[in-house]
């Protein structure tokens, strides 16, 4: 009676899991390793990040009736209180963009490799953003949270030195606005979907890159 | 200190080959496999706080694949005779890929493979592509370790008598 006439039957001696030869062993290892789509990282990101986008907007859309509340005394309160209430937000974005250039992501402005232009597309099409162009420069791109936003960070090689820029899909600063803060210049640029935040040594580079990123984020302005 | 967008990044980056493929043996279905990637890293992200030990995510992962396999047989079963229309060709090793050729080694294999029954499928996946021990199996499966070494010897023996036996043609599940 041979093994494979009796599957139950289990020979005194051999290793008990059976694999005993090492030639079936790497046809099998072989066999196992099917094919993985191209596409598979991207469309795992892509689910995720969209979900996430989601999420936050479900939370912003149903805020507690506490919050309310709030928000309807701080209108109450009057001139000073709507006074503070906007400036907060554009200190708050700037605040945290500075900070995440300074300590989360130090070493991404000395980055001298080019990324490809659909690296960037990929990465701002992860954030629900469609590019109608990509500018050039751009050596270094991620996705990170500022604050609870998901935003793109990217670094744009130039003449005058690297530029950090986020783009903060919906959240949309109140006015735009040039800044100064731990030595670095900064500016916000609000748009109909997000807020163009750029950081630097100085801000020679900003009135080109912004031209260039508002022209690709909001083709209205052309 | 890393984002948790940059550690989810990372962790899909690093295992979601490996664990793609565990889930195509698992569903025996391209599309499927993939719908259930889906799933699993979404799952993994919404409990990624849940991760203390980063050298362990592959294992975690597993573990959530496998309960969202769970879910969706239960919803969905690929038919078994669909396949062997599904098993594409491997690239050689210059990225090329040739017709498929039904006489193959490998294809021949890999339809015994998925030919066999989840019971003995499951545990010789989880020891050949993951690298589990007996032990690891067992906890997995939540059997004994002495019930995962016959599986798995099981497993073997029934591959190499559909080998043996030119199995290829047949469509029923080898249990």
């Amino acid at each position: 009676m041979s093994l494979h006439d009796n599957h139950n039957v289990i020979p005194f001696g051999a290793p008990h899991d059976g694999a005993d030869d090492p030639l079936f062993e790497a046809r099998l290892l072989r066999a196992l390793q099917v094919p993985v789509p191209e596409d598979l990282v991207e469309s795992i990101l892509l689910r995720q990040t969209t979900e996430s986008r989601h999420a936050v907007r479900a939370r912003s859309r149903s805020a507690s009736p506490v919050w309310r509340i709030a928000a309807a005394f701080a209108l109450a309160v009057g001139g000073l209180g709507l006074f503070l209430s906007s400036l907060a937000p554009v200190q708050a974005l700037s605040d945290l963009a500075v900070e995440h250039t300074l300590t989360h992501e130090p070493g991404a402005t000395a980055r001298t490799a080019r990324v490809a232009p659909s690296q960037v597309r990929a990465l701002f099409a992860r954030s629900g953003v469609t590019l109608t162009a990509v500018p050039d420069g751009v050596h270094y791109i991620n996705l990170c949270e500022i604050g609870r936003d998901l935003s793109v960070h990217l670094v744009s090689q130039q003449a005058s030195g690297p530029v950090t820029i986020y783009y903060v899909p919906d959240h949309v600063e109140s006015a735009r606005m040039d800044f100064q803060q731990a030595g670095l210049q900064g500016r916000s640029v609000p748009l109909p979907g997000g807020t163009l935040v750029m950081l630097a040594a100085t801000d020679g580079a900003f009135d080109q890159l912004e031209s260039e990123w508002v022209r690709v984020l909001d083709p209205s302005r052309g | 200190m890393a984002t948790k967008q940059a550690q989810f990044d990372a962790l899909v980056r690093a295992t979601s080959a490996d664990l793609y493929r565990f889930g195509h043996w698992l569903c025996r279905n391209p599309a499927l496999a993939h719908d259930l990637m889906q799933e699993t890293y979404l799952r993994a992200w919404r409990s990624l706080d849940d991760l203390r030990n980063t050298a362990a995510a592959k294992a975690w992962l597993i573990t959530i694949l496998r309960r969202e396999h769970a879910r969706l047989y239960e919803r969905k079963t690929p038919p078994i005779e669909s396949i062997d229309d599904q098993l594409a060709p491997l690239p050689d090793d210059d990225g090329s890929i040739q017709a498929p050729d039904d006489a193959s080694e490998d294809n021949l294999l890999r339809r015994a493979i998925a030919r066999l029954d989840r019971k003995y499928r499951e545990p010789l996946l989880m020891q050949v592509m993951c690298g589990y021990s007996c032990d690891e199996i067992a906890r997995e499966l939540g059997i004994t370790p002495q019930a995962v070494m016959t599986q798995l010897f099981r497993a073997r023996q029934k591959l190499k008598a559909m080998l043996a036996g030119g199995a290829a043609g047949e469509s029923h599940e080898f249990a």
